[in-house]
């Protein structure tokens, strides 16, 4: 067959609309989180409004970043890039308009319902599941166009940025699925099928790896092809991006379980997560030095182009934040950062260094190229560079410094460990008070930067021509040796081996004496006869991996099972823990309904953005909070709300600390029982009523997760309720206020009441241990 | 002074497993990377480097 040329139009329509929606939602992202920040400092403005308040607009702030303005950055980018780099247009018009619409109908539906107070109360997965079947759908559309594009493409060879885009497609799907597998209770509620350090495994999985393929693998894939072509010459080195792509794709998913050290998550996953996290490192630094090296040659440019001056400074912070986590991730490191502001610092190095300078940095390069005319104002793009770098500085050195401070504070001892140096919480916070004012002030350069982009967007579009990139392509025919199906893929001695290792070796671990032994010989003549075979046929194994960089859907299989394997390895296992007779000697007294009532409202409102409910294995948690959480102490807890941050104290013991009169008025107005405290006032909670119907299906769901609750009879369940409320009632009118008892200042007093109380239970005797 | 886990021994070996299984795939990831040939290697790496032009989008098909 003759080759054949032909002439190919990008679909660049959906680029501009997903880069214009960035810029919009980066900039209302940012927005809130201005808001978020100055409200730490001044608790007034929450206004004392329900959809004002911090614990709801932090998770707004959060999602925002992450999912509207990276997300549509990141789609800007991959399907601009993809398009050019297969030689092909997009599969489907209809998908890609499919695909930004639906994106964006999620972003407006995340931010009506976030601020009414629906969430599934865990960190960056809090929106409700109707929504969370949004996102599966909008992302499996955006899968299908995708591969259906590489399908359509003609270019065979895939570019390393193309391995980046896969591994998140395929990653993001798998992590967001089994993160949201919820059960409803009606259709704004549900609850998450995972309880307890289930739960916290799981969504460490997800949050931890959220980060690794949402804001980091495709941004690689980005700079892996708007580097090269702003800097004008080739990647420093292709190997190395070979070696960085699956070295990272690899360890990655391992590291979730560093953000649960010291917790009561078993020691071996705290290991797991630590290991893999310090192995990070090579691969992060490997990929920083590949980007920043390609600017060889073209440094001087940096002086006048704003586009490299983003690009170079995001591999830098790319660097910082990746030098910076597995430093995190170190035990003993992680008890004086975690639930301080360090990790606030560490997260914004990221977000705003890497994610919103690469941002910047494309978004700049793109502008002139999608509509046809050089950009307003360069000189604008530089101070728009400026005010971001002296922004993030000021943020990250403000939120070190704070972080620091906090974790020394909270950390400290006298009397040779025996007392704490500072008893009151609030010393630390009001310590704390002028960084975090530097941060607002940090986070307010960074946005007026922004708001600096949105203008020079503003000024070159307008009066400007759309325009769509085209490309003349040969046609020709693949070769037969080039395709690699389904068969060839699987029938080849590379994973003939290793998959006969891997089930000797299974059968070493596990089995029994006759199977142990019969595994380990497996396992050795396994490994030996694939050194033999690998020596007499090294042009077979090579030839399989040749022909996998030119497959697709093989290099997709293979993507996809080196990111299983980590997660498989660290969640199957722990499924044995939740088992009510591994709980470390205490197990959980279920809930009353009342407390299930108080408890939805502790997560709608979001308290869990500033209160854990964890208390450490390290002696200061144990002086300030009382004695360490045990793993059976929270095995009813739906989701579980360990927390991450501590702007406020450890609640994990709070139940019968203070008396009911107390509660009332710390969440009246926190200042006449906490001088000092920066907590919002929650007057809503003494004038809505609890919502006791909804209890019956609720419980049901509870039930059907395993929480031993009765079948209750006709009217059992409101007398319950009543019958706890009037008490809780009493008890207050008895301290000289009165309340009517349905409201749900009751059902949330019940709650936190009850924090901290279980039952002892004689331990599980571990065959061979004492 | 802290009670720890009860849980079953054979799983802390996973870490160690775990770092074993990272290794093998990092050595045999470097190996074929350091094997690919150059002229494989250089085609590769000018992918995003194809010329294009470009038309009006209102004039598209």
């Amino acid at each position: 067959m003759s080759d054949r040329k032909i002439t190919i139009e990008y679909n660049d329509k959906v680029v501009r609309q997903f880069l214009l929606a960035s810029v919009i939602w980066g900039a209302v992202g940012m927005l809130v989180g201005m808001l978020v920040a100055s409200q730490l400092n001044y608790w007034r403005l929450n206004f004392d409004l329900p959809w004002l308040t911090f614990g709801r607009l932090r998770p707004l702030h959060t999602n925002a970043v992450i999912f509207a303005f990276v997300g549509n950055m990141m789609f800007a980018g991959v399907y601009y890039s993809t398009q050019r780099l297969v030689k092909a247009r997009l599969a489907s018009d209809f998908l890609s308009s499919l695909h930004f619409w639906g994106w964006q109908l999620i972003i407006v539906a995340a931010a009506i319902t976030l601020p009414l107070g629906f969430s599934r109360g865990k960190e960056y997965a809090e929106l409700i599941w109707p929504i969370n079947i949004a996102v599966a759908f909008i992302w499996v559309v955006f899968g299908v166009n995708f591969f259906w594009t590489l399908a359509r493409r003609h270019e065979p060879a895939l570019y390393v940025a193309i391995w980046f885009y896969i591994a998140t497609i395929i990653t993001v799907a798998m992590l967001y699925i089994v993160n949201h597998l919820s059960i409803p209770t009606s259709l704004l509620h549900s609850y998450p099928v995972f309880g307890g350090v289930q739960d916290a495994l799981v969504q460490w999985w997800y949050g931890h790896n959220a980060v690794a393929f949402f804001l980091t693998t495709p941004i690689l894939g980005i700079m892996y092809y708007f580097v090269p072509k702003a800097a004008e010459r080739p990647v420093y080195s292709y190997r190395l991006s070979v070696i960085h792509f699956w070295s990272l794709v690899f360890v990655y998913i391992w590291a979730g379980p560093h953000h649960l050290l010291n917790t009561s998550l078993p020691g071996w996953l705290q290991a797991l997560g630590m290991t893999f996290s310090l192995m990070l490192w090579a691969p992060s630094w490997g990929g920083m030095l590949n980007g920043l090296l390609t600017l060889r040659g073209a440094w001087h440019k940096l002086r006048t182009d704003p586009v490299l001056k983003f690009f170079a400074a995001a591999i830098t912070f790319y660097g910082m934040a990746t030098f910076e986590g597995p430093l995190l991730s170190i035990k003993s490191v992680n008890a004086l950062a975690h639930y301080t502001d360090w990790i606030i610092g560490h997260v914004h190095a990221g977000a705003l260094g890497w994610n919103g300078f690469m941002a910047a940095g494309m978004i700049y390069w793109l502008l002139p190229r999608l509509w046809n005319k050089p950009l307003y104002s360069v000189s604008l793009a530089n101070l728009h560079f400026w005010l971001g770098t002296v922004g993030i500085l000021l943020y990250v050195a403000a939120m070190w410094t704070s972080g620091i401070t906090q974790g020394l504070m909270l950390n400290a001892t006298t009397e040779n460990g025996t007392l704490l140096a500072y008893p009151s919480f609030l010393d630390t916070l009001n310590a704390i008070r002028p960084m975090m004012l530097f941060r607002v002030v940090g986070g307010g350069l960074y946005l007026v930067g922004w708001l600096l982009l949105t203008y020079n967007l503003y000024r070159t579009v307008k009066g400007a021509k759309a325009v769509n990139g085209t490309v003349e392509v040969f046609i020709t025919e693949r070769l037969a040796e080039e395709r690699l199906g389904f068969g060839a893929m699987v029938v080849n001695p590379p994973v003939i081996f290793s998959c006969f290792g891997t089930l000797f070796a299974c059968a070493w671990m596990f089995g029994n004496d006759f199977t142990k032994l019969a595994g380990l010989i497996g396992t050795v003549f396994c490994v030996m006869l694939a050194w033999l075979h690998f020596g007499a046929r090294t042009h077979r194994w090579a030839a399989w991996y040749d022909r996998l960089l030119l497959n697709a859907l093989p290099f997709t299989i293979l993507t996809f099972i080196a990111v299983a394997a980590g997660g498989m390895i660290q969640i199957i296992p722990t499924t044995l823990v939740n088992r009510a007779d591994n709980i470390e000697g205490r197990r959980a007294i279920p809930y009353t309904p009342l407390e299930i009532a108080g408890r939805d409202i502790y997560v709608s409102e979001g308290c869990y953005n500033c209160h854990s409910q964890m208390i450490r294995t390290l002696v200061p948690d144990v002086l300030r909070y009382g004695d360490y959480s045990r793993l059976g102490e929270s095995i009813y807890d739906y989701p579980f709300q360990w927390g991450s941050k501590r702007t406020g104290p450890d609640l994990a013991r709070v139940g019968g600390k203070y008396p009911n009169l107390w509660h009332y008025r710390h969440l009246l107005n926190a200042r006449d029982v906490s001088p000092g405290s920066n907590m919002p006032n929650y007057p809503w909670l003494f004038t809505n009523k609890t919502d006791v119907a909804a209890l019956t299906s609720k419980l049901a769901v509870q039930r059907l997760l395993g929480v031993p609750y009765p079948e209750y009879e006709e009217g059992e369940l409101l007398l319950l309720v009543s019958t706890q409320e009037k008490a809780i009632a009493d008890d207050l009118h008895a301290a000289g206020v009165t309340v009517a008892p349905d409201r749900e200042i009751v059902a949330l007093i019940a709650y936190l009441q009850k924090l901290g109380k279980s039952e002892l239970v004689a331990p599980r005797k571990v065959a061979g241990s004492e | 002074m802290f009670r720890r886990l009860l849980f079953e021994n054979w799983v802390s070996l996973f870490p160690l497993i775990a770092l074993i299984t990272a290794g093998s795939v990092y050595l045999t990831i470097f190996y074929r990377a350091v094997r690919m040939k150059s002229a494989q290697i250089d085609r590769f790496a000018r992918l995003p480097f194809e010329s294009e032009t470009s038309i009006p989008a209102d004039e598209s098909k």
